[in-house]
Protein backbone atom coordinates (compact mmCIF):
# COMPACT_ATOMS: atom_id res chain seq x y z
CA UNK A 1 0.00 0.00 0.00
CA UNK A 2 1.31 3.16 -0.67
CA UNK A 3 2.45 5.72 1.69
CA UNK A 4 1.78 9.21 2.49
CA UNK A 5 4.42 11.71 0.42
CA UNK A 6 4.25 15.30 0.17
CA UNK A 7 2.89 15.77 -3.14
CA UNK A 8 4.65 17.51 -5.51
CA UNK A 9 4.36 21.48 -5.60
CA UNK A 10 3.01 21.23 -9.37
CA UNK A 11 1.75 19.74 -11.83
CA UNK A 12 4.27 20.08 -14.56
CA UNK A 13 6.97 18.20 -12.39
CA UNK A 14 4.49 16.00 -10.94
CA UNK A 15 3.13 14.47 -14.01
CA UNK A 16 6.51 13.68 -15.47
CA UNK A 17 7.28 11.91 -12.63
CA UNK A 18 4.18 9.54 -12.53
CA UNK A 19 4.54 9.47 -16.61
CA UNK A 20 7.98 7.86 -15.69
CA UNK A 21 6.94 5.99 -13.20
CA UNK A 22 9.02 7.58 -10.39
CA UNK A 23 5.99 8.68 -8.48
CA UNK A 24 2.74 7.28 -8.42
CA UNK A 25 -1.26 8.43 -8.81
CA UNK A 26 -2.53 6.58 -6.24
CA UNK A 27 0.24 8.35 -3.61
CA UNK A 28 -0.48 12.16 -5.13
CA UNK A 29 -4.39 11.33 -5.15
CA UNK A 30 -4.36 9.50 -1.52
CA UNK A 31 -1.73 12.59 -0.62
CA UNK A 32 -4.35 15.27 -2.18
CA UNK A 33 -7.54 13.86 -0.23
CA UNK A 34 -5.49 13.74 3.06
CA UNK A 35 -4.86 17.40 2.91
CA UNK A 36 -8.33 18.31 1.93
CA UNK A 37 -9.27 16.44 5.31
CA UNK A 38 -6.85 18.24 7.31
CA UNK A 39 -7.58 21.37 6.29
CA UNK A 40 -11.20 22.03 4.78
CA UNK A 41 -13.00 22.33 8.41
CA UNK A 42 -11.10 25.70 8.73
CA UNK A 43 -11.60 26.39 5.05
CA UNK A 44 -14.76 25.43 3.71
CA UNK A 45 -13.17 25.28 0.25
CA UNK A 46 -14.35 21.48 -0.86
CA UNK A 47 -17.84 20.53 -0.94
CA UNK A 48 -17.55 16.93 -1.69
CA UNK A 49 -14.91 14.61 -2.43
CA UNK A 50 -14.74 12.15 -4.98
CA UNK A 51 -12.29 9.34 -2.95
CA UNK A 52 -13.87 6.11 -4.73
CA UNK A 53 -14.24 7.89 -8.47
CA UNK A 54 -10.52 9.27 -7.63
CA UNK A 55 -8.47 6.40 -6.37
CA UNK A 56 -9.88 3.52 -8.96
CA UNK A 57 -8.78 5.92 -11.99
CA UNK A 58 -5.86 6.96 -10.22
CA UNK A 59 -5.16 3.06 -9.91
CA UNK A 60 -5.70 2.38 -13.77
CA UNK A 61 -3.15 5.19 -14.43
CA UNK A 62 -0.85 3.89 -12.27
CA UNK A 63 -1.36 0.22 -14.83
CA UNK A 64 -1.45 2.06 -17.57
CA UNK A 65 0.67 1.32 -20.54
CA UNK A 66 0.79 4.41 -22.75
CA UNK A 67 1.82 6.54 -20.29
CA UNK A 68 1.16 10.55 -22.02
CA UNK A 69 -0.83 12.88 -20.88
CA UNK A 70 -0.07 16.84 -20.29
CA UNK A 71 -1.50 16.36 -16.62
CA UNK A 72 -0.91 12.49 -15.69
CA UNK A 73 -2.28 11.30 -12.79
CA UNK A 74 -2.82 14.96 -11.52
CA UNK A 75 -5.13 15.57 -8.74
CA UNK A 76 -7.61 18.45 -9.84
CA UNK A 77 -10.30 20.12 -7.80
CA UNK A 78 -12.76 21.52 -9.93
CA UNK A 79 -15.71 24.00 -9.32
CA UNK A 80 -19.34 22.00 -8.15
CA UNK A 81 -21.11 23.87 -11.44
CA UNK A 82 -18.93 21.27 -13.53
CA UNK A 83 -21.06 18.18 -14.43
CA UNK A 84 -18.74 15.02 -13.41
CA UNK A 85 -20.51 11.56 -14.37
CA UNK A 86 -21.43 9.93 -11.10
CA UNK A 87 -21.28 12.70 -8.82
CA UNK A 88 -23.24 15.52 -6.70
CA UNK A 89 -23.24 18.79 -8.74
CA UNK A 90 -25.02 21.75 -6.71
CA UNK A 91 -23.72 24.58 -8.15
CA UNK A 92 -23.49 25.88 -4.36
CA UNK A 93 -27.24 25.93 -4.03
CA UNK A 94 -29.52 24.20 -2.01
CA UNK A 95 -31.70 23.39 -4.85
CA UNK A 96 -29.74 20.63 -6.59
CA UNK A 97 -28.71 19.31 -3.66
CA UNK A 98 -28.23 15.58 -4.16
CA UNK A 99 -28.47 15.68 -7.77
CA UNK A 100 -26.18 13.21 -9.51
CA UNK A 101 -25.13 13.75 -12.79
CA UNK A 102 -25.25 11.38 -15.28
CA UNK A 103 -22.68 12.45 -17.83
CA UNK A 104 -19.47 14.68 -17.29
CA UNK A 105 -19.12 18.24 -19.08
CA UNK A 106 -17.02 18.24 -22.02
CA UNK A 107 -14.15 20.03 -20.09
CA UNK A 108 -13.77 17.13 -17.51
CA UNK A 109 -13.45 14.34 -20.14
CA UNK A 110 -10.66 16.41 -21.40
CA UNK A 111 -9.13 16.69 -18.24
CA UNK A 112 -9.30 13.32 -17.83
CA UNK A 113 -8.27 12.11 -21.15
CA UNK A 114 -5.13 13.90 -20.26
CA UNK A 115 -4.38 11.95 -17.18
CA UNK A 116 -5.80 14.09 -14.89
CA UNK A 117 -7.72 12.98 -11.54
CA UNK A 118 -10.75 15.13 -10.39
CA UNK A 119 -10.76 14.86 -6.72
CA UNK A 120 -13.19 16.45 -5.08
CA UNK A 121 -15.88 19.45 -5.95
CA UNK A 122 -14.97 23.32 -4.84
CA UNK A 123 -17.56 25.23 -2.70
CA UNK A 124 -18.74 28.36 -4.60
CA UNK A 125 -21.31 31.23 -4.39
CA UNK A 126 -24.77 29.80 -5.67
CA UNK A 127 -24.83 29.54 -9.05
CA UNK A 128 -21.78 31.55 -9.78
CA UNK A 129 -23.07 34.22 -8.27
CA UNK A 130 -21.04 36.49 -6.12
CA UNK A 131 -17.42 38.23 -5.84
CA UNK A 132 -16.85 37.01 -2.36
CA UNK A 133 -17.94 33.43 -1.90
CA UNK A 134 -20.70 34.20 0.74
CA UNK A 135 -23.29 32.94 -1.22
CA UNK A 136 -22.86 29.51 -1.03
CA UNK A 137 -25.33 27.50 0.65
CA UNK A 138 -22.60 25.66 1.92
CA UNK A 139 -20.98 28.17 4.25
CA UNK A 140 -18.87 30.58 3.22
CA UNK A 141 -15.16 29.98 1.94
CA UNK A 142 -12.09 31.35 3.75
CA UNK A 143 -9.23 32.66 2.74
CA UNK A 144 -6.11 30.56 3.35
CA UNK A 145 -3.89 33.54 3.67
CA UNK A 146 -5.98 34.82 6.81
CA UNK A 147 -9.14 32.68 7.25
CA UNK A 148 -10.89 35.99 8.61
CA UNK A 149 -10.90 37.40 5.02
CA UNK A 150 -13.09 36.47 2.05
CA UNK A 151 -10.99 34.10 -1.13
CA UNK A 152 -12.94 36.05 -3.47
CA UNK A 153 -16.20 34.43 -5.44
CA UNK A 154 -17.93 33.05 -6.91
CA UNK A 155 -14.84 30.29 -7.58
CA UNK A 156 -13.29 31.10 -4.24
CA UNK A 157 -13.45 27.15 -2.98
CA UNK A 158 -11.03 26.26 -5.88
CA UNK A 159 -8.47 29.24 -5.57
CA UNK A 160 -8.81 28.09 -2.12
CA UNK A 161 -7.94 24.66 -2.64
CA UNK A 162 -5.05 25.84 -5.27
CA UNK A 163 -3.98 28.33 -2.24
CA UNK A 164 -3.39 26.08 0.16
CA UNK A 165 -1.96 23.02 -1.93
CA UNK A 166 -4.61 20.69 -1.59
CA UNK A 167 -4.46 20.00 -5.24
CA UNK A 168 -2.01 21.61 -7.87
CA UNK A 169 -4.41 22.43 -9.94
CA UNK A 170 -8.20 23.65 -10.23
CA UNK A 171 -10.96 24.60 -12.61
CA UNK A 172 -13.33 27.56 -11.94
CA UNK A 173 -15.56 29.36 -14.10
CA UNK A 174 -15.57 33.45 -14.87
CA UNK A 175 -18.93 35.29 -15.69
CA UNK A 176 -17.47 38.69 -14.67
CA UNK A 177 -14.28 38.27 -12.62
CA UNK A 178 -15.34 34.73 -10.85
CA UNK A 179 -11.70 32.87 -11.59
CA UNK A 180 -9.97 36.25 -11.84
CA UNK A 181 -10.98 37.83 -8.41
CA UNK A 182 -10.68 34.82 -6.13
CA UNK A 183 -6.83 34.21 -7.92
CA UNK A 184 -6.15 37.88 -6.71
CA UNK A 185 -7.41 37.19 -3.39
CA UNK A 186 -5.56 34.04 -2.45
CA UNK A 187 -2.57 34.71 -4.69
CA UNK A 188 -2.93 31.84 -7.38
CA UNK A 189 -3.06 32.41 -11.28
CA UNK A 190 -6.52 32.40 -13.11
CA UNK A 191 -7.17 32.27 -16.70
CA UNK A 192 -10.34 33.12 -17.91
CA UNK A 193 -10.11 32.61 -21.50
CA UNK A 194 -11.97 33.93 -24.53
CA UNK A 195 -15.33 33.75 -24.97
CA UNK A 196 -15.42 30.27 -27.23
CA UNK A 197 -12.45 29.17 -25.93
CA UNK A 198 -13.65 26.66 -23.92
CA UNK A 199 -16.91 24.45 -24.24
CA UNK A 200 -19.40 25.29 -21.78
CA UNK A 201 -21.43 21.95 -22.34
CA UNK A 202 -21.72 20.42 -18.70
CA UNK A 203 -21.48 23.18 -17.09
CA UNK A 204 -24.47 24.56 -14.98
CA UNK A 205 -25.59 27.78 -16.70
CA UNK A 206 -25.52 31.72 -15.29
CA UNK A 207 -25.48 33.96 -18.01
CA UNK A 208 -24.51 32.41 -21.27
CA UNK A 209 -23.31 35.36 -23.04
CA UNK A 210 -20.32 35.43 -20.43
CA UNK A 211 -19.43 32.35 -18.76
CA UNK A 212 -16.68 31.15 -19.58
CA UNK A 213 -14.11 28.27 -17.84
CA UNK A 214 -10.63 28.33 -16.94
CA UNK A 215 -7.88 26.85 -15.15
CA UNK A 216 -6.14 28.50 -11.71
CA UNK A 217 -2.99 27.18 -10.37
CA UNK A 218 0.21 28.12 -8.64
CA UNK A 219 2.64 28.57 -11.75
CA UNK A 220 2.39 29.76 -15.38
CA UNK A 221 3.49 26.52 -16.63
CA UNK A 222 0.89 24.84 -14.76
CA UNK A 223 -1.51 26.95 -15.84
CA UNK A 224 -0.63 26.85 -19.59
CA UNK A 225 -0.82 22.93 -19.38
CA UNK A 226 -4.71 23.04 -17.63
CA UNK A 227 -5.45 25.79 -20.24
CA UNK A 228 -4.37 23.75 -23.24
CA UNK A 229 -5.80 20.43 -21.90
CA UNK A 230 -9.54 21.91 -21.73
CA UNK A 231 -9.74 24.08 -24.67
CA UNK A 232 -10.51 23.52 -27.83
CA UNK A 233 -13.69 23.24 -30.72
CA UNK A 234 -16.56 21.37 -28.91
CA UNK A 235 -19.03 20.21 -31.23
CA UNK A 236 -21.59 20.56 -28.22
CA UNK A 237 -21.45 24.33 -27.69
CA UNK A 238 -21.40 26.33 -31.06
CA UNK A 239 -20.71 28.93 -29.34
CA UNK A 240 -17.05 27.57 -29.40
CA UNK A 241 -13.64 28.59 -31.36
CA UNK A 242 -13.29 26.55 -34.18
CA UNK A 243 -9.13 25.87 -33.49
CA UNK A 244 -9.09 22.31 -32.20
CA UNK A 245 -5.83 21.53 -30.65
CA UNK A 246 -4.78 24.37 -28.08
CA UNK A 247 -1.12 25.07 -27.42
CA UNK A 248 0.46 27.74 -25.58
CA UNK A 249 2.51 25.38 -23.39
CA UNK A 250 5.24 24.63 -26.03
CA UNK A 251 4.92 28.30 -27.50
CA UNK A 252 5.79 29.83 -23.93
CA UNK A 253 8.85 32.46 -23.29
CA UNK A 254 9.54 34.97 -20.66
CA UNK A 255 11.28 37.02 -23.54
CA UNK A 256 8.67 40.26 -23.67
CA UNK A 257 11.29 42.63 -25.55
CA UNK A 258 9.14 45.10 -27.47
CA UNK A 259 5.66 44.53 -26.10
CA UNK A 260 3.79 47.18 -25.96
CA UNK A 261 1.24 47.39 -22.67
CA UNK A 262 -1.21 49.42 -22.37
CA UNK A 263 -1.73 51.18 -19.15
CA UNK A 264 -5.08 53.25 -17.72
CA UNK A 265 -3.38 55.66 -15.08
CA UNK A 266 -6.82 56.51 -13.43
CA UNK A 267 -7.36 52.97 -12.78
CA UNK A 268 -4.46 51.75 -11.12
CA UNK A 269 -4.61 55.56 -9.62
CA UNK A 270 -7.88 54.38 -7.44
CA UNK A 271 -6.86 51.45 -6.06
CA UNK A 272 -5.84 51.05 -2.37
CA UNK A 273 -2.36 52.18 -1.32
CA UNK A 274 -0.22 48.69 -1.14
CA UNK A 275 -2.07 47.27 -4.00
CA UNK A 276 -1.12 50.29 -5.96
CA UNK A 277 2.72 50.20 -4.68
CA UNK A 278 2.95 46.25 -6.14
CA UNK A 279 0.85 47.13 -9.21
CA UNK A 280 3.60 49.95 -9.95
CA UNK A 281 6.90 47.79 -9.12
CA UNK A 282 5.12 44.92 -11.36
CA UNK A 283 5.20 47.45 -14.11
CA UNK A 284 8.46 48.87 -13.72
CA UNK A 285 9.35 45.59 -13.89
CA UNK A 286 8.01 45.07 -17.25
CA UNK A 287 9.40 47.96 -18.65
CA UNK A 288 12.80 46.85 -17.32
CA UNK A 289 12.61 43.50 -19.49
CA UNK A 290 11.94 45.39 -22.68
CA UNK A 291 8.35 46.15 -22.91
CA UNK A 292 6.94 49.33 -23.60
CA UNK A 293 4.47 51.05 -21.79
CA UNK A 294 1.62 53.19 -23.55
CA UNK A 295 -0.98 55.24 -21.78
CA UNK A 296 -4.53 54.19 -23.54
CA UNK A 297 -8.28 55.05 -22.64
CA UNK A 298 -11.10 52.93 -21.78
CA UNK A 299 -13.94 55.37 -21.99
CA UNK A 300 -16.87 53.04 -20.92
CA UNK A 301 -15.38 51.45 -17.82
CA UNK A 302 -17.74 53.52 -15.52
CA UNK A 303 -20.79 52.03 -17.39
CA UNK A 304 -19.68 48.46 -16.98
CA UNK A 305 -20.93 47.40 -13.90
CA UNK A 306 -24.55 48.46 -15.49
CA UNK A 307 -23.93 46.99 -18.21
CA UNK A 308 -22.73 43.85 -16.84
CA UNK A 309 -25.51 43.13 -13.77
CA UNK A 310 -28.41 44.22 -16.51
CA UNK A 311 -27.18 41.32 -18.77
CA UNK A 312 -26.27 38.86 -16.71
CA UNK A 313 -28.99 39.06 -14.38
CA UNK A 314 -31.46 39.08 -17.77
CA UNK A 315 -29.56 35.85 -19.12
CA UNK A 316 -29.98 34.30 -15.19
CA UNK A 317 -33.71 34.50 -15.17
CA UNK A 318 -34.00 33.00 -18.31
CA UNK A 319 -31.21 30.59 -17.65
CA UNK A 320 -32.69 29.46 -13.95
CA UNK A 321 -36.27 28.88 -14.87
CA UNK A 322 -35.02 25.03 -15.63
CA UNK A 323 -35.10 24.83 -12.06
CA UNK A 324 -39.07 24.56 -11.45
CA UNK A 325 -38.96 21.33 -9.18
CA UNK A 326 -39.97 19.10 -11.55
CA UNK A 327 -37.33 17.37 -13.33
CA UNK A 328 -34.78 17.83 -10.82
CA UNK A 329 -33.55 18.95 -7.42
CA UNK A 330 -35.84 20.52 -4.36
CA UNK A 331 -39.62 19.78 -4.93
CA UNK A 332 -41.96 21.58 -2.11
CA UNK A 333 -45.68 20.99 -2.48
CA UNK A 334 -48.45 22.48 -4.57
CA UNK A 335 -51.91 22.42 -5.41
CA UNK A 336 -51.44 24.18 -8.34
CA UNK A 337 -48.19 23.92 -10.87
CA UNK A 338 -47.84 26.76 -10.76
CA UNK A 339 -47.79 27.09 -6.58
CA UNK A 340 -45.06 23.66 -6.87
CA UNK A 341 -42.92 25.77 -9.14
CA UNK A 342 -43.27 29.16 -6.77
CA UNK A 343 -42.73 27.43 -3.51
CA UNK A 344 -39.54 24.98 -4.92
CA UNK A 345 -38.39 27.88 -6.34
CA UNK A 346 -38.76 29.64 -3.15
CA UNK A 347 -37.51 27.02 -1.18
CA UNK A 348 -34.15 26.16 -3.07
CA UNK A 349 -33.10 29.52 -4.08
CA UNK A 350 -31.05 31.59 -2.39
CA UNK A 351 -31.31 35.40 -1.01
CA UNK A 352 -28.61 36.48 -3.92
CA UNK A 353 -30.13 34.28 -6.89
CA UNK A 354 -33.68 35.50 -6.22
CA UNK A 355 -32.75 38.84 -6.34
CA UNK A 356 -30.64 38.36 -9.52
CA UNK A 357 -33.73 36.59 -10.99
CA UNK A 358 -36.33 39.20 -10.01
CA UNK A 359 -33.77 42.11 -11.33
CA UNK A 360 -33.03 39.99 -14.77
CA UNK A 361 -37.10 39.58 -14.62
CA UNK A 362 -37.71 42.72 -14.21
CA UNK A 363 -35.30 44.09 -16.91
CA UNK A 364 -36.95 41.82 -19.29
CA UNK A 365 -40.37 42.55 -18.76
CA UNK A 366 -42.98 44.08 -21.32
CA UNK A 367 -42.32 48.11 -21.07
CA UNK A 368 -38.89 47.97 -19.77
CA UNK A 369 -36.78 46.03 -22.03
CA UNK A 370 -35.43 48.32 -24.27
CA UNK A 371 -34.90 51.01 -21.35
CA UNK A 372 -32.77 48.43 -20.17
CA UNK A 373 -31.63 45.23 -21.21
CA UNK A 374 -31.47 46.71 -25.53
CA UNK A 375 -29.59 49.70 -23.74
CA UNK A 376 -26.72 47.81 -21.69
CA UNK A 377 -26.22 45.49 -25.30
CA UNK A 378 -25.89 48.80 -26.64
CA UNK A 379 -23.23 50.40 -24.49
CA UNK A 380 -21.96 46.71 -24.32
CA UNK A 381 -20.85 47.17 -28.02
CA UNK A 382 -19.29 50.27 -27.02
CA UNK A 383 -17.24 48.86 -24.64
CA UNK A 384 -15.95 46.47 -26.81
CA UNK A 385 -14.74 48.90 -29.57
CA UNK A 386 -13.22 50.89 -26.67
CA UNK A 387 -11.26 47.80 -26.56
CA UNK A 388 -10.63 47.35 -30.35
CA UNK A 389 -9.64 50.82 -30.32
CA UNK A 390 -7.13 50.35 -27.24
CA UNK A 391 -5.71 47.18 -28.85
CA UNK A 392 -4.05 49.33 -31.78
CA UNK A 393 -1.84 51.15 -29.29
CA UNK A 394 -1.01 48.04 -27.56
CA UNK A 395 -0.68 44.04 -27.34
CA UNK A 396 -2.08 43.38 -23.85
CA UNK A 397 -3.40 45.38 -21.16
CA UNK A 398 -2.41 46.03 -17.56
CA UNK A 399 -4.49 47.11 -14.16
CA UNK A 400 -5.45 46.51 -11.35
CA UNK A 401 -8.42 43.19 -10.22
CA UNK A 402 -10.27 44.86 -8.11
CA UNK A 403 -9.45 48.03 -5.74
CA UNK A 404 -8.46 46.46 -2.81
CA UNK A 405 -6.91 42.80 -1.51
CA UNK A 406 -9.25 40.38 -0.12
CA UNK A 407 -11.72 42.12 2.75
CA UNK A 408 -12.87 40.64 6.04
CA UNK A 409 -15.56 38.29 5.83
CA UNK A 410 -19.52 39.82 5.77
CA UNK A 411 -17.94 43.12 5.64
CA UNK A 412 -19.71 43.70 2.18
CA UNK A 413 -22.62 41.13 1.94
CA UNK A 414 -25.43 43.39 3.17
CA UNK A 415 -25.09 45.70 0.61
CA UNK A 416 -25.71 44.27 -2.47
CA UNK A 417 -24.62 47.26 -4.53
CA UNK A 418 -21.25 47.81 -2.69
CA UNK A 419 -20.45 44.00 -3.63
CA UNK A 420 -21.56 44.57 -7.28
CA UNK A 421 -19.19 47.50 -7.71
CA UNK A 422 -15.96 45.71 -6.38
CA UNK A 423 -15.99 43.67 -10.21
CA UNK A 424 -15.38 47.38 -11.85
CA UNK A 425 -12.49 45.83 -13.27
CA UNK A 426 -13.27 42.53 -14.64
CA UNK A 427 -16.76 42.62 -15.89
CA UNK A 428 -15.61 44.51 -19.08
CA UNK A 429 -13.52 41.71 -19.87
CA UNK A 430 -16.32 39.71 -19.77
CA UNK A 431 -18.88 41.76 -21.68
CA UNK A 432 -16.31 42.35 -24.50
CA UNK A 433 -15.26 38.38 -24.53
CA UNK A 434 -11.88 38.84 -24.14
CA UNK A 435 -9.26 36.38 -22.21
CA UNK A 436 -7.53 37.62 -19.23
CA UNK A 437 -5.29 36.45 -16.42
CA UNK A 438 -4.78 37.63 -12.50
CA UNK A 439 -1.25 36.96 -11.59
CA UNK A 440 0.27 37.20 -7.95
CA UNK A 441 2.52 39.84 -7.78
CA UNK A 442 3.28 40.02 -3.77
CA UNK A 443 2.44 40.23 -0.32
CA UNK A 444 1.52 43.37 0.72
CA UNK A 445 2.56 44.41 4.38
CA UNK A 446 -0.74 42.75 6.38
CA UNK A 447 0.20 39.18 4.62
CA UNK A 448 -2.08 39.54 1.85
CA UNK A 449 -1.84 38.64 -1.79
CA UNK A 450 -2.08 40.76 -4.60
CA UNK A 451 -2.69 40.00 -8.36
CA UNK A 452 -2.23 41.88 -11.54
CA UNK A 453 -4.77 41.97 -14.44
CA UNK A 454 -3.55 41.10 -18.00
CA UNK A 455 -6.00 41.65 -20.77
CA UNK A 456 -5.15 40.49 -24.16
CA UNK A 457 -7.11 40.69 -27.64
CA UNK A 458 -9.47 37.64 -28.75
CA UNK A 459 -8.12 34.37 -28.55
CA UNK A 460 -4.56 35.67 -27.40
CA UNK A 461 -3.96 33.83 -24.13
CA UNK A 462 -0.29 32.96 -25.31
CA UNK A 463 1.06 36.86 -24.88
CA UNK A 464 -1.04 36.19 -21.26
CA UNK A 465 0.93 33.57 -20.06
CA UNK A 466 4.42 34.72 -21.37
CA UNK A 467 4.41 38.20 -19.75
CA UNK A 468 2.93 36.21 -16.67
CA UNK A 469 5.58 33.87 -17.38
CA UNK A 470 7.97 36.83 -17.45
CA UNK A 471 6.72 38.52 -14.31
CA UNK A 472 7.10 35.14 -12.44
CA UNK A 473 10.62 34.77 -12.63
CA UNK A 474 11.80 38.49 -12.63
CA UNK A 475 9.96 39.28 -8.92
CA UNK A 476 12.26 38.46 -6.36
CA UNK A 477 11.71 36.93 -2.71
CA UNK A 478 7.98 36.38 -3.48
CA UNK A 479 6.99 32.67 -2.03
CA UNK A 480 3.93 32.10 -4.37
CA UNK A 481 2.63 29.17 -2.97
CA UNK A 482 0.31 30.10 -0.13
CA UNK A 483 1.52 27.25 1.34
CA UNK A 484 1.86 29.04 4.45
CA UNK A 485 -0.67 26.56 6.70
CA UNK A 486 1.60 23.90 5.34
CA UNK B 1 -38.42 53.62 -6.68
CA UNK B 2 -39.59 50.03 -7.39
CA UNK B 3 -43.00 49.41 -5.01
CA UNK B 4 -44.37 46.23 -3.49
CA UNK B 5 -47.04 45.59 -6.15
CA UNK B 6 -44.06 45.90 -9.18
CA UNK B 7 -42.19 43.43 -6.94
CA UNK B 8 -45.29 41.22 -6.34
CA UNK B 9 -45.53 41.01 -9.79
CA UNK B 10 -42.51 40.48 -11.08
CA UNK B 11 -42.12 37.10 -8.85
CA UNK B 12 -44.91 36.19 -10.06
CA UNK B 13 -43.56 36.50 -13.63
CA UNK B 14 -40.37 34.86 -12.37
CA UNK B 15 -42.18 32.31 -10.08
CA UNK B 16 -40.87 32.66 -6.99
CA UNK B 17 -42.96 32.67 -3.80
CA UNK B 18 -41.81 35.70 -1.58
CA UNK B 19 -42.29 36.74 1.52
CA UNK B 20 -43.40 40.02 2.75
CA UNK B 21 -39.67 40.71 4.57
CA UNK B 22 -38.28 40.21 1.24
CA UNK B 23 -40.82 41.91 -0.90
CA UNK B 24 -40.10 45.00 1.65
CA UNK B 25 -36.18 43.92 0.78
CA UNK B 26 -36.13 43.56 -2.87
CA UNK B 27 -38.34 46.71 -3.04
CA UNK B 28 -35.46 48.91 -1.85
CA UNK B 29 -32.61 46.92 -3.08
CA UNK B 30 -33.54 47.02 -6.67
CA UNK B 31 -34.35 50.24 -6.75
CA UNK B 32 -30.97 51.17 -5.67
CA UNK B 33 -29.29 48.88 -7.81
CA UNK B 34 -31.99 50.40 -11.17
CA UNK B 35 -30.50 54.39 -9.52
CA UNK B 36 -27.69 53.13 -10.44
CA UNK B 37 -28.54 51.83 -13.63
CA UNK B 38 -29.77 55.75 -14.70
CA UNK B 39 -26.19 56.65 -15.43
CA UNK B 40 -26.28 54.31 -18.86
CA UNK B 41 -29.16 57.00 -19.70
CA UNK B 42 -26.39 59.45 -20.09
CA UNK B 43 -24.31 57.61 -22.86
CA UNK B 44 -25.43 58.15 -26.76
CA UNK B 45 -26.37 54.87 -27.99
CA UNK B 46 -28.19 56.11 -30.70
CA UNK B 47 -27.54 54.22 -33.58
CA UNK B 48 -25.56 51.38 -31.76
CA UNK B 49 -26.54 48.18 -32.74
CA UNK B 50 -27.03 45.77 -29.95
CA UNK B 51 -24.29 43.44 -28.82
CA UNK B 52 -25.81 40.19 -27.60
CA UNK B 53 -22.83 38.13 -27.58
CA UNK B 54 -19.47 38.85 -27.78
CA UNK B 55 -17.63 36.57 -30.56
CA UNK B 56 -18.82 35.60 -33.51
CA UNK B 57 -20.26 31.78 -32.93
CA UNK B 58 -18.68 29.21 -35.12
CA UNK B 59 -20.14 28.37 -38.34
CA UNK B 60 -20.21 24.14 -37.56
CA UNK B 61 -23.84 22.56 -37.98
CA UNK B 62 -23.55 19.05 -36.50
CA UNK B 63 -24.52 16.28 -39.18
CA UNK B 64 -27.82 15.46 -38.98
CA UNK B 65 -27.66 11.37 -37.79
CA UNK B 66 -28.26 9.63 -34.93
CA UNK B 67 -25.61 8.62 -32.48
CA UNK B 68 -26.61 6.73 -28.86
CA UNK B 69 -27.67 8.64 -26.06
CA UNK B 70 -28.04 7.99 -22.15
CA UNK B 71 -31.14 6.20 -21.98
CA UNK B 72 -34.77 7.70 -21.07
CA UNK B 73 -34.51 6.56 -17.50
CA UNK B 74 -31.13 8.02 -16.49
CA UNK B 75 -32.93 11.59 -17.43
CA UNK B 76 -36.20 10.51 -15.41
CA UNK B 77 -34.27 9.63 -12.52
CA UNK B 78 -32.98 12.85 -11.55
CA UNK B 79 -36.95 13.82 -11.01
CA UNK B 80 -37.86 14.39 -7.24
CA UNK B 81 -41.31 12.96 -7.94
CA UNK B 82 -42.18 9.69 -10.57
CA UNK B 83 -43.81 6.78 -11.58
CA UNK B 84 -41.40 4.18 -13.92
CA UNK B 85 -40.43 6.47 -16.92
CA UNK B 86 -42.94 9.26 -15.75
CA UNK B 87 -42.69 12.61 -13.86
CA UNK B 88 -45.04 13.07 -11.70
CA UNK B 89 -46.90 16.81 -11.90
CA UNK B 90 -50.51 17.84 -9.93
CA UNK B 91 -52.90 18.22 -12.15
CA UNK B 92 -52.76 20.53 -15.45
CA UNK B 93 -56.31 20.21 -16.44
CA UNK B 94 -59.00 20.17 -14.14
Amino acid sequence: MATMQKIKNHAEELASQIRDGSFKAVDAVESSLDKIQKKNSALNAIISTLNERALDRAQQIDKATTRNGKLFGVPVVVKDNFCVEGSQTTAGSKILKGFVSNYSATVIERLEAQGAVVIAKANMDEFAMGSSNENSAYGAVKNPWNEACVPGGSSGGSAAAVASEMAPIALGTDTGGSIRLPAHYCGVYGLKPTYGRVSRYGIVAFASSLDQAGPMARSVRDLSLAYDSVAGFDHKDSTTYTETAVDTYSKLTSNIKGKRIGVVTSHIENVDQNNKELITKAIDTLKSLGATVVEIDLPYTENSISVYYMIATSEASSNLARYDGIRYGVRAEGATLDELYENSRGLGFGPEVKRRIMLGTYALSSGYYDAYYKKACQVRRLIKNGFQAAFEKCDLIVGPVATSSAFKLTERSQDPLKMYLNDIYTTSINLAGLPALSAPIGIQKDGLPVGLHLIAKAYDEQVLLNVALSLEEALPGFERTAGVRG
Amino acid sequence: MISSETVKHVAKLARLKVSDNEVNEYSKQLSRVLEHFESLKAVNTEGVEPLVTPNPASEYRRVDEVVPSKEANTWISHSPDKIGNLVKVPTVVG
